[in-house]
């Protein structure tokens, strides 16, 4: 579930690539943040837009503080901690998973883990 | 053959080297790019190397040549803007310039107006080739 680029954007060509890009009205790349490094990108992997374009695929977003949330919340009720990017998921797989009945299956595809976020995590200001 | 290919050949029957400076339009504005590629044509450039700002280079994390570009040129010069640029200076010398750019700016172009109708642009600016 890619971060912000899949919110936005129009096709483009970064580094050799075309796809849905983050850009102004004259082609220049837009600056972007993400807190997890693997999607702080203004584009997304070419596959990603086929399917969006084919309808086989619905995406949504998360920000900073929902991706860290997920962190927290998979790494407390799941043992398991997931990198910061497939943190991403976790939040609106629960926002989808409410809505659905209560036998229903979600799969969320934790594509990679969190023990390369942890020192980012613990070293941000608490609230 | 392209007026740069006929520099370089004319530049090797006379057995020199060619002088193809390297300027970023905009830099530090784009009334000074306009007068520098006059003053370089005038000064014997054979060929100029026109570069055009980019926002972004491949990744904030990296030095890179654009880096040093858009340390320089934060003032928002697009590609039109070296365009009208290179067609204002070329109205008062004739030489050959090279366009430089990162694709996706040409590529905006490309889906706005078309393909050919972006290289008949090019044309009417006589930019001798884009890069």
């Amino acid at each position: 579930m890619p971060g912000a680029s899949s919110g936005g954007g129009r096709v483009g060509v970064l580094q050799g690539t075309m796809s849905y890009v983050l850009q102004d009205e004259s082609g220049q790349i837009a600056t972007t943040h993400s807190i997890s490094a693997g999607l702080d990108y203004a584009s997304i992997g070419p596959e990603h837009a086929y399917l969006h374009d084919s309808g086989r695929a619905e995406y949504t977003y998360a920000s900073d503080a929902e991706a860290l949330e997920g962190f927290a919340l998979c790494a407390e009720l799941e043992g398991i901690i997931p990198a910061l990017e497939a943190s991403h998921a976790i939040m609106p797989a629960l926002r989808i998973a409410r809505e659905l009945p209560q036998d229903d299956v979600v799969i969320v595809n934790l594509s990679g883990r969190g023990d390369k976020d942890v020192q980012l995590v613990a070293e941000l200001p608490t609230e | 053959m392209s007026r740069i290919s006929d520099t370089f050949l004319a530049l090797k029957g006379s057995g020199r080297g060619g002088f193809i400076p390297f300027i970023t339009a905009g830099d530090p504005d784009l009334a000074t790019t306009e007068l520098l590629i006059i003053e370089l044509g005038a000064a014997g450039a054979d060929i100029i190397e026109l570069g055009v700002p980019i926002q972004r280079p491949g990744g904030r994390r990296r030095e890179s040549f654009s880096a040093h570009l858009n340390a320089r040129c934060g003032n928002g010069v697009t590609l039109r803007d070296a365009l009208t640029c290179i067609a204002r200076a070329k109205q008062q010398i004739d030489v050959p310039i090279i366009l430089f750019s990162y694709f996706n700016p040409l590529f905006a172009i490309w889906r706005e107006i078309g393909w050919q109708a972006k290289l008949r642009r090019l044309e009417s600016t006589q930019c001798s080739s884009p890069i």
